[in-house]
């Protein structure tokens, strides 16, 4: 359940969910997510409104996207109510990243990465690595990456959105592992020029990772878990072998 | 189809963003006679994210089964072109650094501006990825009517893509878009480069940005790159006039005088070992064909003089020369252009370079 709220300051929205950081998650703690009326503002400015591929409609629908567009001063409850069930729905599973970043970026504290249901990414900050009851985390912004945004069909966005994450945040040569939430102590990692801090993947084998949460997608598996069924679709050309061998200099003939 | 039980290594999702490009429901049906000559908007686009999801199979290895491991179909081939030299238009703006900066501060410290980066990499991966499928899909149609016309194409898109990576070269730009070293990003996919990419990668790809990011900290890291030494095909290149977009290979093919065979030789983009040969292929025309007729035959090029020979086991005629011979004859002369069989001066018809 989300429930609208107003402080003296700015409108805040909070909604209840299963705390990521409990090492029971989902069954664990319940927590309460805050959205903010500055936050929901940067995602309208800066993604909704503006014509570009991010697949908004999908979430608000035709209209609803329309609405944001043509009217700047329109209400954000419509999109704050959006992604707050998306939220919900992606922490019941739950299905979170959670990192530690470097400096410079420590002083923002960890972030939550929560790829959601519609594909898009959630970046929420929060004050505490240790589950609380109390409002302890609050979005930060959500965008639909380049990669989702250029999916045939919407329920593939979700995919290309975790595979995104993964590439971008985890270093596939220290280790062709998903690193796990567990209770050990976390150290700074040297990653290219900088050190970072580990990323944890709350639970996940419910990502769409192999049950052994090695670097492998399973193929079209979709956010509920759903095997899709490869969509009907052309065929490439066959590969023209004008030469025979494709392998122009080799040692043995 | 690709099973879930798959178990090849695929990390990027390649083989799923494929077939969902194939899958567009722009390309299904075929287009028409009609379309192909004038692809709509929809269509050139979806044939370019085809091309591109194809490209980034071939450079980052994606396990391709074989009712994927194909080519752009040549009713794709023209729209492909198009969607390319569009999307690279498009994105003139991320290679503004006064825009890329202006957005930046816009977002202030809301964490999509390190999205902001990786989006201005990843387009400049797809543009690389398209150009080489589609470039492929060009010269193994090389009997087609559209053959100039379709290189003159990839010509000006390479140029394009060279203005572009001049833009993006600029140090203002480069302050930005170092910012992703901070991630693993850049390691990752370099790591997943195979064959002639993982030998030559792209500039964005070869560690010039992690030494970048490195130099604006203060810090000296190792270099990531093993060499910097020219590659065969960029000296082939240098030496020839031909140009050095994107240094994937180079080919050469001669016609004989009567137009009835051809000779053909790929020229590699690394360095290359001590027991390696470059192979000369002769076959005929317009079937592709061993040219047997030519077995026991004097081959001279590149300052060798070799026999032609049948090789039953790959069933190809053909004539190997030292590439270490190759290399002294492209410094001393800059030209491999002259090849002479059965003492027949065959005609250069084409070199293409990518």
């Amino acid at each position: 359940m989300s429930h609208g709220q107003t402080t003296t300051r700015e409108a805040e929205w909070f909604f209840e969910c299963s705390d990521p950081r409990h090492p029971d998650a989902p069954s664990g703690t319940q927590t309460r997510i805050v959205i903010r009326l500055s936050a929901a503002r940067h995602i309208l400015e800066k993604h909704v409104r503006p014509t570009n591929p991010e697949p908004w409609e999908d979430l608000l629908g035709e209209q609803g996207r329309q609405h944001y567009r043509q009217d700047p001063e329109a209400d954000p409850i419509d999109l704050v109510m959006a992604l707050g069930e998306q939220i919900q729905r992606c922490l019941a599973k739950p299905q979170a990243m959670l990192a530690w970043q470097s400096q410079p970026l420590a002083e923002r504290g960890p972030q939550w990465h929560l790829v959601l249901p519609c594909g898009a990414l959630a970046v929420l900050g929060c004050d505490s690595l240790q589950p609380q009851t109390e409002p302890s985390a609050w979005l930060k912004t959500c965008f639909f990456p380049q990669t989702a945004c250029e999916r045939t069909f919407p329920e593939h966005r979700w995919g290309a959105t975790a595979l995104d994450r993964l590439r971008y945040c985890f270093d596939f040569n220290s280790s062709d592992s998903l690193p796990r939430m567990a209770p050990t102590q976390d150290g700074p990692v040297r990653v290219g020029t900088r050190e970072l801090w580990r990323i944890r993947f709350v639970t996940p084998e419910t990502w769409w990772f192999d049950a052994d949460q090695r670097l492998r997608p399973r193929s079209r598996t979709t956010w509920d878990g759903r095997e899709g069924r490869p969509p009907a679709h052309r065929k490439l050309a066959p590969r023209r072998q004008i030469l025979p061998d494709s392998q122009p200099f080799l040692r043995d003939v | 189809m690709i099973s879930s039980t798959d178990t090849r290594p695929d990390p990027l999702g390649l083989i799923d963003q494929l077939i969902d490009a194939l899958a567009h429901p722009a390309l299904n049906p075929p287009a028409s006679s009609r379309d192909v000559a004038s692809p709509s908007a929809d269509t050139a686009k979806a044939a370019f994210r085809l091309a591109a999801a194809l490209g980034a199979c071939r450079m980052f290895g994606a396990p391709l089964r074989a009712e994927l491991d194909g080519e752009l179909p040549d009713d794709l081939i023209d729209a492909a072109l198009e969607g390319l030299a569009h999307a690279i238009d498009a994105a003139r703006d991320d290679a503004d650094p006064e825009l890329v900066g202006q957005r930046w501060d816009e977002l202030g410290e809301f964490p999509d501006r390190e999205a902001l980066i990786a989006d201005i990499i990843q387009r400049r991966i797809q543009f690389q990825a398209a150009y080489i499928a589609i470039h492929d899909a060009v010269v193994n149609q090389w009997d087609s009517a559209d053959l100039e016309s379709r290189l003159d194409r990839l010509n000006t898109i390479a140029d394009k893509m060279d203005e572009d990576d001049a833009r993006l070269q600029q140090p203002e730009m480069m302050e930005w878009l170092a910012t992703i070293a901070e991630r693993p990003y850049l390691s990752n996919l370099r790591g997943l480069l195979v064959g002639e990419f993982a030998e030559t990668p792209p500039w964005f790809l070869d560690g010039t940005l992690e030494r970048y990011a490195a130099e604006l900290l203060g810090e000296s890291v190792a270099e990531v790159t093993p060499s910097v030494e020219p590659t065969f095909t960029q000296r082939l290149a240098a030496a020839t006039g031909t140009g050095n977009h994107l240094t994937v290979k180079t080919k050469q093919v001669w016609v004989a005088p009567d137009g009835s065979r051809v000779a053909v030789v790929h020229l590699p983009t690394g360095d290359l070992n001590q027991d390696d040969r470059l192979r000369m292929i002769f076959e005929t025309l317009p079937d592709y064909q061993p040219a047997t007729t030519l077995v026991g035959r004097q081959v001279v090029w590149a300052g060798q003089t070799v026999l032609i020979e049948q090789r039953p086991q790959s069933n190809l005629v053909a004539a190997d020369f030292d590439p270490q011979t190759v290399f002294n004859f492209i410094n001393q002369h800059g030209d491999l252009s002259a090849l002479t069989v059965g003492g027949e001066s065959w005609s250069l018809s084409q070199v293409v370079t990518s």
